[in-house]
């Protein structure tokens, strides 16, 4: 592993604007480790998805997005590739191919390697996802739930070095939203990833991740550990709402969302 | 199938090493070994199949092509039609293969696999099952340049053309206009899908519907004329028209099959391709162009022929999946076998009578589409 501070993923500020509405205005993002998990939270429209999308380079920004010392922001898609993975909040759609064949595409960005490699690497994360045998099934004959699994699948196959997920567990039920949770903790440390998540439960957030940014309206409320970013006050500017942060009986943090304030 | 190497993507180096994270544990990994041979044959199995499937309907179309030649209202044996083929034996057999038969088997290939080639892609950069040069307005565009030219008279300043030669160029100069369009809308709009489509659809009805003022005024002659033409014929093949469509085939199938994992990437999800890497924009550009030279010069010398370029698509994709690498010779070859079949049919089906070939297109191909898309997947 390489020195930490060298290769972190900062950016911004970045302002990005639709038309005459801002939708980010002077956000500024990191420096995030290698081997973390970012929270990206915020309620409806508070421009954390664009804000994934603009690290992803698939949303021009005003601003400077680096990877320790590559000026991620200023490569061209193919170069970029190498480097993040992203995954939009829209299901894989049900088409026609097989999943180990979606994830064999995906990793074509990386042709180094030798196919039957690839297979290996494809079941390994397939199986990882507890979705080893739907590798030969057509994505048409899927749920959703195992469709956002084999996209997230696609993402992690890629081995990039900033993984960025939207809203990886919407679709997914309880157990697997805590299995796909584990899994990203341990390939975010194993692999010295920066995962950056878009997350809507606050709960998952506080007990999975690192560190959090906390959006509302395009302004940075908070960021920083997670901790000392999901506290009552925060919350009531970002969401409105009345919210206590106890500490459970196993030792750790609890959100309880008590109404709006 | 493993054509791995046409890569679209890389182009220059970063500017900084490449990244080394590869799996920590690719040497050791948690799925057993056993697993790992049994998924890769079960992934050679399929491309082999595949493989099996392209060359079934190959050997299908060559079938339906030798028929194409040996059958007709003039009784030829084999050995005539093969002594035609090489310039020699009975004058009149040479005529009747080489004027008649061999053109119309020849365009008919030709013209299945141009729309079947450009529905395909459309489809998949569309991202709607539904679109096809027929139902996006090139068709109708050139069925107005036709009617132009038959009613009006109108036609272009070319002195070399007259007759029909000139009725193709106002229909390819109408049809390319108007996927022109369509290039005009994607880029400016950022290519949204549904805005194309939206478009496509509303130059259908224009087009039609000036088509119909043309037929209202027109002469009894001419709209006799104009109704035969729109109704699509391979009989009006002739050897340049069977060269340049050739050419333009040859020409624009292998960028096709080049951008092939660029197009399998794009069906995942625009977003998902874009972080692949994948110039979704430009890619999307260059396909539409393809599909405007195909679709343009298809439709311009064989008519209105709808079902082709949309039904092709449907059948390669049943039959091969979506990798690109399968599915775009697949509706290319599907295309040709649905046209092959066609014109055998509609210069068989009524004695002395070649019934024009868009009538029969569907009739023929509805069957094996329905079969195809009818039958359950084995699962």
């Amino acid at each position: 592993m390489r020195e930490a501070i060298q290769d972190s993923l900062t950016a911004g500020p970045l302002t990005i604007s639709y038309g005459r509405r801002r939708i980010l205005d002077g956000v500024t993002v990191g420096p995030l480790p290698p081997g973390s998990i970012t929270a990206l939270l915020g309620a409806n429209g508070s421009g954390k998805s664009t804000l994934l999308r603009a690290l992803a380079g698939l949303k021009a920004a005003d601003g400077a997005i680096s990877l320790g010392d590559i000026p991620l922001g200023a490569l061209a898609p193919p170069e970029r590739a190498r480097y993040c993975a992203y995954m939009p909040q829209t299901l894989p759609p049900p088409i026609r191919m097989q999943t180990l064949e979606t994830v064999l595409v995906a990793m074509r960005t990386d042709n180094r390697s030798r196919k039957s490699n690839h297979i290996a690497q494809a079941l390994k994360i397939l199986s990882d996802l507890g979705i080893a045998s739907l590798a030969h099934h057509y994505l048409d004959e899927l749920s959703g739930g195992q469709r956002q699994l084999a996209g997230l699948a696609q993402a992690l196959a890629r081995s990039p070095r900033v993984l960025l997920l939207d809203e990886p567990l919407s679709a997914l039920d309880l157990r697997h939203q805590l299995e796909v949770m584990d899994l990203l903790r341990d390939e975010t440390a194993s692999r010295g990833m920066i995962t950056i998540i878009v997350l809507h439960d606050l709960g998952v957030a506080l007990r999975r991740s690192d560190q959090a940014i906390l959006l509302a309206e395009g302004h940075v409320v908070s960021a920083g550990p997670v901790n000392q970013v999901v506290t009552p006050e925060h919350l009531r500017r970002a969401f409105g709402v009345e919210a206590r942060i106890e500490i459970s009986s196993d030792g750790r943090p609890m959100l309880l969302v008590d109404g709006v304030a | 199938m493993d054509g791995d190497s046409a890569d679209v993507t890389s182009t220059s180096r970063p500017p900084a090493a490449p990244p080394e994270t590869s799996f920590p544990d690719v040497s050791s990994p948690a799925v057993p070994s056993p697993e790992i041979e049994t998924a890769l044959v079960a992934y050679r199995s399929l491309q082999r199949r595949r493989i099996v499937v392209l060359a079934s309907l190959l050997a299908l179309l060559s079938v339906t092509f030798v028929i194409n030649l040996a059958l007709g209202p003039a009784r030829l044996g084999v050995d005539d039609i093969f002594r035609a083929l090489l310039g020699q034996g009975d004058a009149g057999a040479q005529t009747i293969i080489w004027r008649l038969r061999l053109p119309y088997a020849v365009m008919a290939v030709l013209t299945g696999l141009a729309l079947g080639l450009a529905g395909a892609e459309m489809q998949t950069i569309l991202d709607n099952p539904l679109a096809s040069p027929f139902t996006l307005g090139l068709s109708a565009a050139a069925a107005f340049g036709a009617s132009l030219a038959i009613i009006l008279d109108w036609r272009l300043p070319f002195p070399f053309l007259s007759g029909e030669g000139a009725v193709a160029a106002n229909a390819f100069l109408f049809a390319i206009g108007s996927s022109l369009a369509l290039d005009a809308v994607a880029r400016l709009r950022g290519s949204a899908t549904n805005t194309v489509v939206m478009f496509g659809i509303a130059l259908v009805f224009t087009f039609q519907a000036c088509v119909a003022l043309l037929q209202f005024i027109a002469s009894e002659d001419a709209l006799q004329d104009l109704i035969f033409w729109t109704m699509g014929s391979v009989t009006r093949a002739t050897w340049p028209k069977i060269g340049a469509l050739f050419v333009a085939c040859v020409i624009v199938a292998p960028f096709s099959l080049r951008s092939a994992w660029a197009l399998t990437a794009l069906r995942l999800g625009e977003d998902r391709a874009a972080s692949m890497g994948v110039d979704v924009r430009r890619v999307r550009l260059a396909s539409l162009m393809r599909i405007s030279v195909l679709a343009a010069i298809a439709v311009a010398f064989s008519g209105t022929i709808g079902f082709v370029g949309l039904v092709a698509p449907h059948i390669a994709r049943r039959l091969v999946g979506e990798d690109h690498r399968a599915y775009l010779p697949a509706a290319a070859l599907s295309g040709c076998l649905i046209m092959s079949g066609a014109t055998l049919a509609s210069r068989n089906l009524v004695p002395g009578q070649v019934l024009p070939v868009g009538i029969v297109t569907a009739l023929v191909g509805i069957p094996f589409f329905l079969g195809v898309v009818l039958r359950r997947p084995a699962s």
